[in-house]
């Protein structure tokens, strides 16, 4: 069982990774991280609204709603500081990847710190 | 296609402290993405009746919305963080500053008129008068409203706006604005004392005084107190 508190910020690096190609809206995001991760990762429909309020809370993504046929959506896109957190992220989540892979392949000079 | 309109939900979150603007977005978000899961499950080739029903289970249940977002403090706004002191001390402090700037431009306002302008001098203290009652009598009313207001966007308790609008009314109904001598001054009768530079009035019977103070602040609090509490009511029935 995945530790909650491990995996807190997956959803966030996911989003900030996806919405740095281009903007999208909740649906949008919520259907193309089950595409990309090959339904591996399957975030819940209405609860990454949430997320993206806090994400644009703390200056790290931008809102603007934008009419597509005869519909409002609101639309995402990551700001400067969104794209310095994603690479912060980014990065230590590959250390975090690649040290527990060691450990899984039975490596033993392991010394990233979680 | 019936969709859902989440009043449960909006009053839960907002009851909780999230923010109207994160509610009313919340709410419009989940409604464009029920009418994506709607089509998505209809294009399976679903009956209409179970198509509404696997896209409001896949969308989620209204506890799993509402823990989501409750689970996000950030997301709780400021009047629900410190309620004493955006409904109990802000409105004070808002009509303070409005009343102190509107005092100090007629000062200067005045000043320059008495050098410089040609309308009668008792057509401009009518005028002087008449702005310092309005900001007295008026303006009082008018940010008290904004208290109610805000206090049911957010569907906050009520002790906080009523206390901050309560306030309000008190001091500006205590002020006494009275015009003689080609002068215009104002009074309090809370701080017996107290005068402003061009006061005239004089308040011999304190006790008077504040008992009209006390009727005037009651009628100026109810024009917009009556219509909250009407509010308040109606939605403590319905929810």
């Amino acid at each position: 069982m995945a530790s909650p508190g491990f995996l807190s910020g997956v959803p966030e690096i996911l989003i900030l990774r996806l919405l740095s190609d281009r903007e999208m809206y909740g649906y949008e995001i919520v259907r193309a991280i089950d595409v990309e991760s090959e339904s591996a990762i399957v975030l819940g429909e209405g609860v990454v609204y949430p997320i993206l309020h806090t994400l644009e809370q703390r200056g790290l993504l931008k809102a603007r709603r934008k009419p597509v046929n005869g519909r409002t959506r609101v639309y995402y896109t990551v700001t400067r500081a969104g794209s310095e957190r994603l690479r912060d992220v980014a990065g230590q989540w590959t250390r975090i990847a690649s040290a527990v892979s060691r450990i899984l392949d039975g490596g033993s000079d392991v010394k990233a710190t979680v | 296609m019936s969709k859902p309109r989440f009043d449960e939900l909006r009053e839960r979150l907002l009851r909780a402290g999230i923010g109207p603007s994160h509610v009313r977005r919340y709410v419009r978000e989940l409604r464009e993405h029920y009418h994506d899961l709607y089509r998505a499950e209809l294009a399976r080739g679903l009956p209409p009746k179970a198509t509404e029903h696997a896209a409001r289970t896949r969308l989620g249940s209204d506890d799993v919305l509402a823990e989501s977002m409750l689970a996000r403090p950030e997301l709780r706004s400021i009047a629900a963080r410190f309620p004493a002191l955006v409904f109990g001390a802000a409105p004070l402090l808002i009509w303070l500053a409005l009343a102190t700037l509107a005092v100090v431009a007629l000062r200067s306002g005045g000043a320059w008129y008495e050098v410089r302008s040609q309308v009668p001098l008792d057509r401009l203290v009518r005028g002087v008068e008449l702005t310092c009652l309005a900001f007295v009598r008026v303006l009082p009313v008018l940010v008290s409203a904004g208290v109610f207001w805000s206090a049911m966007r957010r569907r906050s308790r009520a002790l906080w706006p009523i206390t901050g609008a309560a306030v309000v009314t008190l001091v500006a109904a205590s002020i006494t604005v009275s015009a003689v001598a080609g002068q215009v001054g104002l009074s309090t009768s809370l701080l017996p004392g107290f005068s402003s530079s061009v006061v005239m009035g004089y308040r011999s019977n304190a006790l008077t005084a504040l008992a009209e103070t006390v009727a005037r602040a009651s009628w100026m609090l109810a024009l917009t107190l009556v219509p909250y509490g009407l509010w308040v009511a109606r939605r403590t029935h319905d929810y």
